[in-house]
C-alpha cells in the first residue's frame, strides 16, 4: 500500500468540506428566502380576496375566521417543511462528506 | 478512525424518498380536492363519498407513520387532517356539522388544502433518493 500522507489529506479534506459547507448553506438560504416570499405574497392576496368576498357577503364572517385560520395553518406547515428541508440538507451534506472523503484519500494514495 | 467518521456521517437524519409516498399523497390530493367540490350538496347525500375517501385517507396515513424517520412529513399530516384545524380536516368535520357549504368558501379552502398537500409532496420530492445514498 502506498505510503499516505494524512496532513496532506487533511488539509486537503479541510478545503473541501470548508466549500461545500459554503454552497450547501447558500442554496438553501436562497431555496428558503424564496419559499416564505412566496408563501408571503400568497397570504396577501388571500386576505385581500377573501376580505373583499367579505364586504361584498360571498362569504360569511365565520367562512372568513376558518380561511385565516387555515391559512395560519398553512404557513406553520410551510415552517415544517422547511425545517424538513434543513434537515435533507444535512444529509445531503453528511453524504458530500462521505463522498469526499473517499475520493480524497483514493486520489491521495 | 475512518470507520468511526463512517458511521457517524451515514446514519441519516430524515427519511430518504419515497416513491410510493409521493404517488398517494399527489394522487389523493386530487381525490380530497374533488371531495370538498362536493360540501355544496348535503353531507348526509355525500356520506358514502366521505367514507370511501376518509378510508383511502387512512391507508396512506397508516404507511407515512410506519416509515422510519418520518416524523415531520407526519406531522404536516396531522396539522392538513386535524379535525379541530381549518385545513381539509377542519373543513370535512364542518361540513358535516353544517350540513352544507358556501361555494365562494369552497373555492378559497380548496387553494389552501391545494397548497397544504403541496407543502407534503415538496418536502418528499426533495428527499435523498436512496440510489443517491453513499
Amino acid at each position: 500500500m502506498a505510503n499516505l500522507d494524512f496532513q496532506n489529506v487533511l488539509e486537503t479534506l479541510k478545503t473541501e468540506v470548508t466549500n461545500l459547507a459554503l454552497s450547501t448553506v447558500n442554496n438553501y438560504k436562497s431555496e428558503a428566502t424564496a419559499d416564505a416570499l412566496s408563501m408571503l405574497n400568497m397570504m396577501k392576496e388571500n386576505l385581500s380576496t377573501w376580505t373583499l368576498e367579505l364586504a361584498e357577503g360571498k362569504i360569511s364572517a365565520k367562512d372568513f375566521e376558518y380561511l385565516v385560520l387555515g391559512q395560519k395553518e398553512l404557513i406553520e406547515m410551510n415552517a415544517l417543511k422547511q425545517a424538513g428541508l434543513a434537515m435533507i440538507r444535512i444529509d445531503e451534506f453528511k453524504n458530500g462528506i462521505l463522498n469526499l472523503i473517499v475520493k480524497t484519500v483514493i486520489g491521495l494514495i | 478512525m475512518l470507520f468511526v467518521i463512517f458511521s457517524t456521517v451515514s446514519c441519516a437524519t430524515i427519511s430518504s424518498f419515497d416513491q410510493q409516498a409521493y404517488t398517494q399523497t399527489t394522487s389523493i390530493k386530487v381525490d380530497a380536492l374533488n371531495l370538498m367540490d362536493l360540501a355544496k350538496y348535503d353531507y348526509a347525500t355525500q356520506e358514502n363519498n366521505v367514507k370511501e375517501y376518509l378510508t383511502k385517507q387512512q391507508k396512506i396515513y397508516e404507511y407515512e407513520k410506519n416509515r422510519p424517520k418520518n416524523e415531520i412529513t407526519l406531522k404536516l399530516w396531522d396539522k392538513l387532517l386535524d379535525k379541530d384545524g381549518h385545513l381539509l380536516g377542519g373543513f370535512i368535520n364542518r361540513w358535516g356539522k353544517e350540513s352544507k357549504l358556501n361555494e365562494t368558501y369552497i373555492v378559497e379552502a380548496k387553494k389552501l388544502v391545494d397548497k397544504a398537500f403541496d407543502q407534503i409532496s415538496g418536502l418528499e420530492s426533495k428527499k435523498i433518493k436512496p440510489s443517491d445514498i453513499p
